[in-house]
């Protein structure tokens, strides 16, 4: 395992002791006296009018405390973070096998189980609508008021009908894409605590405290100042934990019984009841001149949004965003549609629609490469966007460079490929490519409030606060890093603070690529005026000129005198009365007014090799190369993490993860048949390469990583295997089964 | 209300764990279907999980340390392997390490921690292991013990009888020959990932052949994962007594995917898995005798 990123201090980040030997408390580990246990009775049919709910026999139980249904809800009976439409609990129909129709608390987890057993729902069963293409059908039955469609998005620039009657070559492919699980360790749950003032605590994973806390408050009818949120840790989201999942049960719960309640979904609860990646089916028609300039780009998208809305209408937008990518493409037609099912609900996850148009934009890349008989990396460069273009949606955009640079890289790994030269007789291999450009922050016309808080606390601590979580990212490494560059203090001097409403400031939300950035971006903005307070007060108390004072380790230092600071931090603290300073501001965004369009970007390069097994079709990434441009690397070891991970997550989605869904109802309920990628999977062969030079004038520093490492990697597996057999997979994840054809058709098989 | 809630948790079974075989079987008639064998308990585990009945007393073989030795009879050329053998044996157990095929076949179940704990004679009561066809393709013998006293038969025979879980497994036999030279012993595992996951299928296969390159006898097997553990007599038949210059390609692929009754679900259609079964076999006969 190779990299460039150079380890400068080989700090331990600060929550991997307590992670590694498993000390660490998970908000779902925490319990309370007199704590109820609750289960959540989800629907039995994915589509389904609501008789009746009888809920008496199962309150008869004894060990249970409360059972409720729709009727327990005091506030909105709805939530989802851009409409609320989901049904807390669902009053007279059911519109996925994922909603919840009761609730119980009580002594057990048991007995809880039984309860729901007892709890009788009378239902009338109603058709389905399995696909997208069913919900748009003229005479689909209506899965809410306003219809099946959730929402449209496009972008039009230039003529496309008259450029491609331009167009010397042509190619149109349909891609399809999977329902993915993101398969995070810790499933959802936590302990809602009631408090006496009539007002919640709720410890619960999500990557935005502040928005559970307004969603809740919605639903509860209180005030969101009587509701505070510990977020922090948790094991794992990548998008999943975003939306409310348990919250509202174990709050209503927690509320009508004044006892704290316990929810922690298991496996199949999990499966069963969480968000996915979205379903899409992508037709792209692309065509280009004789020299390979592509002249125009056409794309339709569709997406299966599931029963509910939740972020799909954003992951739409962010899809036809990227859908020319890093391409300067002069005529183009975006479209997609979201479109109601009665499957699971759909919505957030990393890479948030970027995954699945990057699929079918490099692909098409690749596509049109073969056909011109062309070398797809000078194809793509032929058509790579400059440093100052315009953005994909002709918006204006910090200006990078980082296309090029990243192109080029990936030039000189594909040319070194390492791929056997002799295929063995029942093995071939191959070697593919592909780049991803991928906008961080949520976009113009959101609410992208960022911001974070510094001071001096009692005990000398430089304390430093931001709404945000630690999902496993490595947030708090991010920050400790930052904090030492930009203070010059020592890692022992600093205390976070992230994860509980009552204390942090307002940053956003901990997802979009967007924390690193954040908080790199605060202290550029809180340091000066907090060294500032900081050594004013050193100055007028030892009666040392200002400019010849420093922040160092332990305390403030003076020039010159090295063997130790003339104050320390905690003297400091004790003498200074306000050392408080606070930031506040929007996350950089375009300044033309178009629908979610970024204006940071990031960006990144795969080259893999695989191994196709021509007699089982089975498919083996042997190594994988990545190259991220994304600014000066804030956290070494954090941001490999992420770009491995974030490969193997998509190697995953490209190889083998699947939600299956049959007649709207999930064909697998566990990880014994939703397979993801183990060691055995992943090459040892894995290098990441980063790019740390910013374009000349960009003040906007390190760019989040969260994303980019899983964008690319799909493309160039694609492209590997085309290059080892000759054919191109349009549908994820992979079949073996059609690999398998694709070998006999070609004749790799004498005996067939 | 404490009181009642206890009598509504689930019930625990009772677990005896006896310290001789003599014990166990002993136990096994007094409790009858009352009663279970258990003896790693990562299958039995998932099955409880998934709705299997627990049964009311569990009967642990874990003390059972003479089920765990493992030897080799040069004279008989046998080996034999005690059913409590733990599947990760194989990397730790000196003679074990000296069969290969079999450590191949061994790797290939579950995952280290589950290996550690889950057990040869396990793997085969379970009646789904993968390890049933592989050691059919080997002629392996089955040593079984109840209160009247120890039986051994065929696994094969065995697979096809209907189970009597009285008798407690204590050993396997696997017949090896010490003259490799003209034999081929086989073991394929196709999953849906490289490793930890149910088989779409395996298949297993013994070949001899004499110094004219004449087949003289063929043992072929599939099975793993949902699909019924089975022999490929046709298949056997077909290549039996033909020398290998002559072997019909076309004819061993079409023959192994008619013969081979394959399951499906939502991921993997029967008809790969017979065409998988198929290529797997003709090209570990061609890796023995196509000439190029």
């Amino acid at each position: 395992m190779k990299s460039n990123i150079q380890e400068k201090e080989d700090r331990v980040r600060p929550d991997g002791l307590s992670k590694v030997t498993g000390a660490l408390k998970y908000l779902t580990d925490l319990t309370f006296p007199n704590m109820l246990y609750a289960k959540i009775l989800r629907s039995a049919y994915p589509h389904a009018k609501i008789l009746s709910i009888n809920t008496a026999e199962a309150e008869k139980l004894p060990g249970v405390a409360s059972v409720i249904t729709y009727k327990d809800v005091p506030g909105m009976n709805r939530f989802g973070i851009i409409i609320p439409d989901q049904p807390v609990l669902c009053e007279e129909r059911v519109r996925t096998v994922g909603d919840a129709v009761a609730a119980v608390a009580a002594t057990s987890y048991e007995i809880a189980e039984m309860a729901l057993k007892l709890i009788q729902v009378e239902y009338e069963e109603l058709p389905i609508i399995d696909t997208p293409e069913k919900g748009l059908e003229p005479n689909a039955i209506k899965l809410h008021p306003a219809g099946n469609i959730c929402h449209r998005s496009s972008y039009i620039n230039g003529d496309i009908e008259e450029a491609f009657k331009a167009c010397e070559v042509i190619v149109e492919e349909t891609y399809e894409l999977p329902r993915q699980l993101h398969g995070y360790m810790e499933t959802e749950g936590g302990v809602v605590v009631p408090q006496e003032d009539g007002g919640i605590t709720v410890y619960a994973a999500t990557q935005h405290g502040f928005k559970d806390r307004f969603q809740l408050s919605r639903i509860l009818g209180i005030p969101e100042g009587m509701i505070r949120i510990f977020s922090s840790p948790m094991g794992g989201s990548f998008g999943g934990k975003d939306e409310l999942n348990i919250q509202p049960y174990a709050a209503l719960l927690a509320l009508k019984t004044n006892c704290p309640v316990k929810i922690h979904n298991t496996r199949a609860e999990s499966l069963r009841a969480s968000l996915k990646r979205h379903p899409m089916k992508i037709t792209a028609k692309t065509g280009t001149d004789r020299l390979g300039k592509i002249l125009a780009h056409q794309v339709k998208i569709i997406a299966d949004k599931g029963a509910y809305a939740t972020l799909g209408p954003a992951v739409l937008d962010f899809a036809v965003e990227h859908a020319a990518g890093p391409y300067i493409i002069p005529n183009i037609e975006t479209g997609g549609v979201s479109v109601f099912t009665n499957n699971g609900v759909t919505g957030e996850f990393r890479g948030f629609g970027g995954n699945q148009i990057t699929f079918a934009l490099e692909g098409q890349l690749d596509r049109l490469a073969a056909v011109l008989n062309m070398d797809p990396i000078e194809l793509r460069q032929i058509n790579l966007r400059n440093a100052t273009d315009l953005g994909p949606l002709g918006h204006r955009i910090a200006p990078t460079d980082s296309a090029a640079l990243v192109l080029k890289e990936i030039q000189r790994l594909y040319q070194k490929s390492n791929t056997p030269s002799k295929d063995s007789n029942w093995k071939r291999y191959g070697s593919g490519i592909a780049i991803a450009m991928h906008g961080g922050g949520l976009g113009f016309g959101r609410l992208d409030s960022a911001g974070g808080r510094i001071f001096l606390n009692k005990e000398g601590k430089i304390e430093i606060s931001f709404g945000f979580e630690e999902c496993g990212q490595g947030l708090l490494s991010v920050i400790e890093n930052i904090a030492i560059e930009e203070i010059g203090c020592s890692a022992e001097d600093i205390q976070i603070v992230i994860g509980d409403t009552s204390v942090v400031p307002v940053s956003g939300s901990s997802t979009a690529s967007r924390g690193t950035s954040i908080v790199w971006q605060s202290m550029q903005k809180m340091k000066e005026p907090f060294k500032n307070k900081l050594i004013q007060h050193a100055s007028i108390s030892l009666s040392i000129p200002a400019e010849n004072l420093y922040l160092g380790p332990t305390g403030i230092w003076e020039l010159g005198k090295e063997e130790g600071p003339c104050m320390t931090y905690k003297t400091c603290a004790e003498g200074l009365l306000d050392s408080t300073v606070l930031t506040s501001f929007h996350f950089p965004v375009t300044p033309d007014a178009v629908n979610g369009g970024h204006f940071l970007y990031s960006f990144g390069g795969v080259k893999v090799d695989v191994e196709v097994d021509i007699l089982s079709g089975m498919v083996k990434v042997m190594s994988i190369d990545h190259v991220i441009s994304a600014g000066p690397v804030v956290s070494p070891k954090g941001f490999r993490g992420q770009i491995e991970g974030g490969g193997v997550m998509s190697l995953g989605y490209t190889l083998m993860e699947e939600v299956k869904m049959m007649n709207s109802q999930y064909a697998t309920q566990n990880f014994d048949t939703y397979l993801m990628p183990n060691i055995v999977d992943i090459p040892f062969d894995t290098n990441v390469y980063a790019i740390e030079e910013l374009y000349e004038g960009d003040i906007y520093g390190p760019r989040g990583v969260g994303e980019i490492g899983t964008i690319a990697i799909t493309p160039a597996i694609i492209k590997a295997i085309h290059d080892a057999i000759g054919c191109w997979v349009t549908k994820l994840p992979i079949s073996s089964e059609d690999i398998l054809e694709k070998a006999e058709a070609r004749g790799m098989l004498s005996w067939i | 209300m404490s009181n009642q809630v206890d009598t509504l948790s689930a019930e625990s079974p009772v677990i005896l764990m006896p310290t001789s075989i003599e014990k166990a079987v002993e136990l096994k008639s007094h409790y009858g279907l009352n009663g279970e064998f258990v003896s790693g308990a990562t299958l039995l585990q998932l099955q409880w999980l998934n709705g299997r009945k627990t049964p009311e007393q569990i009967i642990s073989l874990e003390q059972l340390t003479e089920l765990k030795s493992i030897q080799f009879d040069q004279h008989k050329g046998e080996l034999s392997i005690g059913a409590l053998t733990p599947l990760g044996s194989y990397q730790t157990h000196k003679i074990l390490k000296e069969f290969p095929i079999i450590c191949t076949a061994l790797k290939s179940i579950a995952a280290p921690g589950i290996r550690n704990r889950g057990t040869i004679g396990g793997n085969i009561m379970g009646r789904v292991g993968d390890l049933i066809p592989f050691l059919s393709a080997l002629s392996a013998k089955l040593v079984f013990q109840d209160v009247k006293g120890v039986k051994q038969i065929e696994i094969w025979d065995w697979f096809q009888q209907t189970s009597n879980s009285d008798f407690l497994l204590s050993h396997i036999l696997i017949p090896l020959d010490r003259d490799m030279l003209e034999s081929h012993t086989f073991y394929r595992k196709v999953g849906r990932r490289e490793t930890f996951t149910a088989a779409i299928l395996t298949v297993s296969g013994k070949i001899k052949w004499d110094e004219e390159g004449k087949i003289i006898n063929a043992k072929l097997a599939v099975g793993g994962g949902d699909n019924k553990p089975m022999r490929l007599e046709k298949t056997e038949q077909l290549i039996i007594g033909r020398n290998a210059i002559h072997l019909d390609w076309k004819t061993i692929f079409s023959t192994v995917a008619e013969e081979f009754v394959a399951a499906e679900d939502a991921f993997v259609s029967s008809s790969y898995r017979k065409k998988v079964a198929a290529n797997l076999i003709v090209a570990e006969l061609q890796s023995q005798f196509a000439k190029e």
